[in-house]
């Protein structure tokens, strides 16, 4: 008699463990970009994963770390189940980790799910080539950093930008407000914020193909592809009237991504120079 | 029933009492607290627009430069008159070429704002935010608007499209040319720096929803939050302002939101829109919040500068009133006790008059409270005695009861006063046995008193009048009995005794000669021995009714003994003692005496000699009267 009670409960306690293992965990670790500050992602992204939580019944709890390496390690670890990364990132996270899956795209401004990279300069100047020129760019990870930057300051001025002079700003704002300050002769810097600065006599002189825009990659050892798939499907299909209440990142809306719109990049990142040289 | 009503009705004071003591402390208490806050607000206030009166110069001087420069007026008319948009863009992003070096050092000075408008308010360039450019602020902006219409500097707070601050706009003239505005904004950060230095607490800015949150673009309204306690009013995101940073991690501030929202002062006066104070107790602190009224440049309330202090003296305030309290309380307490208690001890008393005044009355005595003059006191057998209802009556009549003395001199009267200036004083020097009155009562009849008095206090004395008229009678008649011989009636040797002094005193004083004879019935014992003692005793009364009724008025027989009697008696001149004893003889021999016939008598009389002992006065005569004997009886000798 007490061995088959024994029995009996260890094969109800087998049975609990196979559902949890099939229907997956109710709460997912969400990282979102690092360069945000916690309470403002917190603003920007509880009204979205409410509703995604209400749709889905996955809750999310976010995990906030200063910078991508760190943010990557623990996807690796399975520390975290999902992340909203940039295109190079997610390339580098990919290179590392094939378990990386994007999934939904963020819609930008134009209502479409991919960006350019620019290059910029202010009207009045014009670029000495004959020289090094000065380029200010973002962050060294970012896809119109130094990636993107260097291919078209080649293809425009048919230039190795590491023999240029070349500095991280941190941000595409700071990127232009150096170069308008004289500082810097271009900038590379994401399309719509150099449109932004047209009133401040900022051009575009050079711009590369559309690029993958923002997307929420999953960590498919950690999820079950039943939860990607509910994910997926709730994102994709949040009503526009929803998303354009919420702030500006998820306010231009979702679509599912097309893994092949990535084949574009073809990125070596040991020749991604992490460090300015004009200091 | 009574005490239980008084004792009710104390207790009643007491509580009211010490309520209205309680509301009196509170509200001194308030009016300290007010007082200190008011104090506190003014301090505030004048800190806050020395700050903003320095600000004042200090862009004042940074404008000046900045609109004297040539190639920003250059850039500036060139702007203006440049219709093609790309290039008013391309001198736009020139001017922020030129002068994001001068932003630079405004920023370092606290100034957040560097701000260019155009001639018609709109924005030409944001230095804080280069990209949003080209709005129109005039609508929105009452300092960009006088400022570019009246072409003279504005200043004062205002809300924004992005920020708010405190802003001082200047116009930008190339000679008489308008050429728009410059505008040198701080931020409430900036302010509060400035404040700590001078007043050191903790301090937002709550900005309100009209004057700021409402104007700003849609995209950047997050750059505000909703305040913690004011309602329709708004502070800068922690985010954007290091003040509000500072603020969200102060502990003690984040405690007293909530305590604040739910002061009932502070409700009632947010809405005021006015400066205000409140105070918070919690725990171990006092904390002072003031709410300092910023009007904006509509002269419209714009926000409430916020100070959070924790001060010890508003808990040494509240401590020190609610000590005064207790003591108000307790000395409530204590007088009122005290008032009952001598409520009760006067009550107790009362009940002691009445029954003192009972006792008092039933005493036989007349009782008296008087200074010697006037009574202020008496008792009911004293208004029997005069047969009147009440003090009053007899004051009426009287000024004093020694008006009432009779002049007998047995006793004592006014007409006895001497050199005294009041009955009292003549009454006191009297021996007790001779402070006797007699006063006639309502009939008419008269009584006879002994006084005793004490002092009752520095004016007054008791006097207690005792009734001794009835004793005074029999002790008359007791005397009369022991001084009288009771068969003859005359005095007999006891009064001798006692009365000898007073006559020989008198005749001293008169200018009398005091003589003394001793009459003696000749052959007395026959009588006795023929007639029986009966007879003989009826011979001794007629004998003395006789010498009596023929003696003069002044002189006093006594019976000597058995048929021996002495006559004293004052005369001028020694003849006249013989006269008058040969009368009493010759009248006694003169008519028989009733049973036994014709009866003599012998005499022998002598003059006192003075500062002789009387006995030896008295065996003078004794001798006189053996010689009359010898010579033969019914005859007078004087010796």
């Amino acid at each position: 008699m007490r061995q088959i009670s024994l029995i009996y409960i260890l094969a109800l306690f087998m049975y609990a463990v196979s559902v949890e293992a099939a229907q997956g965990k109710k709460v997912i670790n969400f990282a979102p970009l690092p360069i945000e500050e916690r309470s403002k992602v917190l603003k920007e992204f509880m009204p979205f994963f409410a509703y995604v939580e209400e749709k889905s019944g996955i809750e999310t709890n976010f995990v906030f770390e200063t910078d991508y390496s760190k943010i990557i390690e623990k996807f690796r670890s399975g520390k975290i189940d999902m992340v909203l990364l940039g295109p190079l990132p997610y390339i580098k996270l990919r290179q590392s980790y094939p378990d990386a899956k994007p999934i939904i795209a963020l819609h930008e401004k134009d209502g479409k799910p991919h960006y350019r990279c620019v290059l910029a300069k202010f009207g009045n100047d014009t670029v000495d080539t004959g020289r090094q020129i000065r380029v200010a760019l973002t962050q060294p990870l970012s896809t119109c950093g130094y990636y993107m930057s260097s291919r078209l300051v080649r293809e425009h001025y048919g230039l190795d930008l590491d023999r240029q002079l070349f500095d991280y700003t941190m941000s595409h704002e700071n990127a232009l407000l150096r170069v308008l300050e004289g500082r810097f002769d271009i900038a590379g810097v994401k399309e719509n914020i150099a449109r932004g600065y047209a009133s401040l006599g900022i051009e575009v002189i050079a711009q590369s193909p559309y690029l993958p825009g923002f997307a929420f990659v999953v960590n498919t050892r950690t999820l079950t592809k039943e939860q990607i798939r509910l994910l997926q499907e709730t994102i994709a299909s949040i009503p526009e009237a929803r998303y354009k209440e919420w702030s500006k990142e998820l306010s231009y809306g979702f679509s599912p991504v097309d893994e092949k719109t990535y084949d574009i990049f073809d990125v070596d990142f040991d020749t991604i120079i992490l460090h300015g040289n004009t200091r | 029933m009574r005490a239980k009503i008084v004792l009710a009705i104390y207790f009643l004071l007491v509580i009211v009492s010490n309520y209205a003591v309680t509301i009196y402390a509170e509200n001194a208490k308030k009016v300290e607290i007010e007082s200190f806050n008011n104090e506190s607000l003014r301090k505030l206030d004048v800190a806050y627009r020395s700050i903003w009166n320095t600000f004042k110069i200090v862009t004042k001087i940074h404008a000046d430069n900045i609109i004297r420069d040539q190639k920003l007026l250059s850039l500036l008319r060139d702007f203006k008159y440049e219709s093609d948009p790309w290039k008013r863009s391309l001198l736009r992003g020139e001017l922020y070429r030129h002068l994001y070096g001068e932003y630079d050092e405004l920023k370092s000075l606290g100034i957040r704002q560097l701000h260019f408008h155009t001639c018609d308010g709109k924005s030409l360039l944001r230095f804080h935010f280069p990209s949003k450019n080209g709005d129109s602020l005039a609508a929105i902006r009452k300092s960009i608007r006088d400022t570019n219409e009246k072409l003279v500097p504005s200043y004062g707070f205002e809300g924004g499209r992005i920020y708010s601050g405190f802003r001082y706009v200047f116009p930008v003239m190339q000679g008489s040319e308008h050429l728009g505005s410059v505008e040198l904004s701080i931020p409430f950060d900036t302010i509060e720096k400035e404040l700590q230095a001078v007043l050191p607490a903790g301090y937002q800015l709550h900005q309100d929803k009209a004057s700021v949150y409402e104007k700003i673009f849609d995209p950047y309204k997050d750059i505000m939050l909703p305040s913690p306690v004011l309602s329709d009013h708004y502070i800068e995101n922690p985010h954007i302002s290091e003040v509000e940073k500072k603020i969200a991690s102060n502990r003690i501030v984040n405690r007293l939101y909530p305590l604040i929202a739910k002061n009932a002062e502070f409700r009632h006066m947010q809405h005021t829109l006015h400066n205000f104070s409140i105070n918070i107790f919690d725990g171990d602190g006092g904390y002072s919040i003031l709410f300092l009224d910023i009007r904006d440049t509509e002269g419209k309330h714009g926000a409430y500068l916020v100070s959070y202090s924790r001060l010890n003296i508003l808990l040494e305030i509240e401590k020190r009133f609610d000590i005064l309290t207790i003591i108000l309380d307790l000395a409530v307490v204590i007088i009122l006790t005290l008032g009952y208690v001598v409520y009760r001890q006067f009550e107790s008393m009362r009940t002691q008059g009445h029954t003192l005044q009972n006792l008092i009355d039933m005493q036989e005595n007349i009782i008296l409270l008087s200074n010697g003059i006037r009574i202020s006191y008496a008792n009911r057998k004293f208004f029997d005695f005069f047969g009147i209802d009440d003090l009053s009556e007899f004051l009426d009549g009287h000024r004093c009861v020694c008006e009432t003395f009779i002049r007998d001199d047995a006793y004592f009267h006014l007409g006895k006063l001497g050199d005294k200036s009041n009955w009292i004083e003549a009454i006191m020097v009297l021996p007790h046995a001779q402070r006797i009155v007699s006063i006639a009562d309502t009939r008419g009849a008269v009584h006879i008193f002994t006084i005793s008095f004490n002092r009752y206090d520095n004016d007054l004395y008791i006097f207690s009048f005792t009734d001794i008229t009835a004793t005074v009678e029999e002790k008359s008649i007791l005397r009369e009995k022991t001084i009288h011989d009771k068969l003859t009636g005359v005095y007999n040797r006891e009064y001798f005794d006692q009365t000898y002094t007073g006559l020989l005193e008198e005749c001293r004083t008169q200018q009398y000669l005091a003589a003394f004879a001793i009459i003696d019935i000749d052959l007395f014992k026959r009588v006795n021995d023929t007639y029986g003692h009966d007879t003989g005793d009826r011979v001794l009364m007629e004998f003395a009714s006789r010498i009596d009724r023929y003696s003069r008025k002044e002189d006093i027989l006594i019976r000597w003994g058995g048929e021996e009697f002495v006559l004293s008696m004052k005369v001028k001149e020694p003849a006249g003692l013989q006269t008058a004893l040969e009368h009493i003889r010759q009248v006694i021999a003169a008519e028989p005496f009733e049973g036994v016939g014709s009866l003599t008598c012998s005499i022998g009389g002598t003059l006192y000699r003075e500062g002789e002992e009387i006995g030896e006065t008295i065996k003078r005569a004794d001798e006189a009267l053996y010689l009359a004997k010898e010579r033969g009886r019914n005859c007078t000798v004087i010796v």
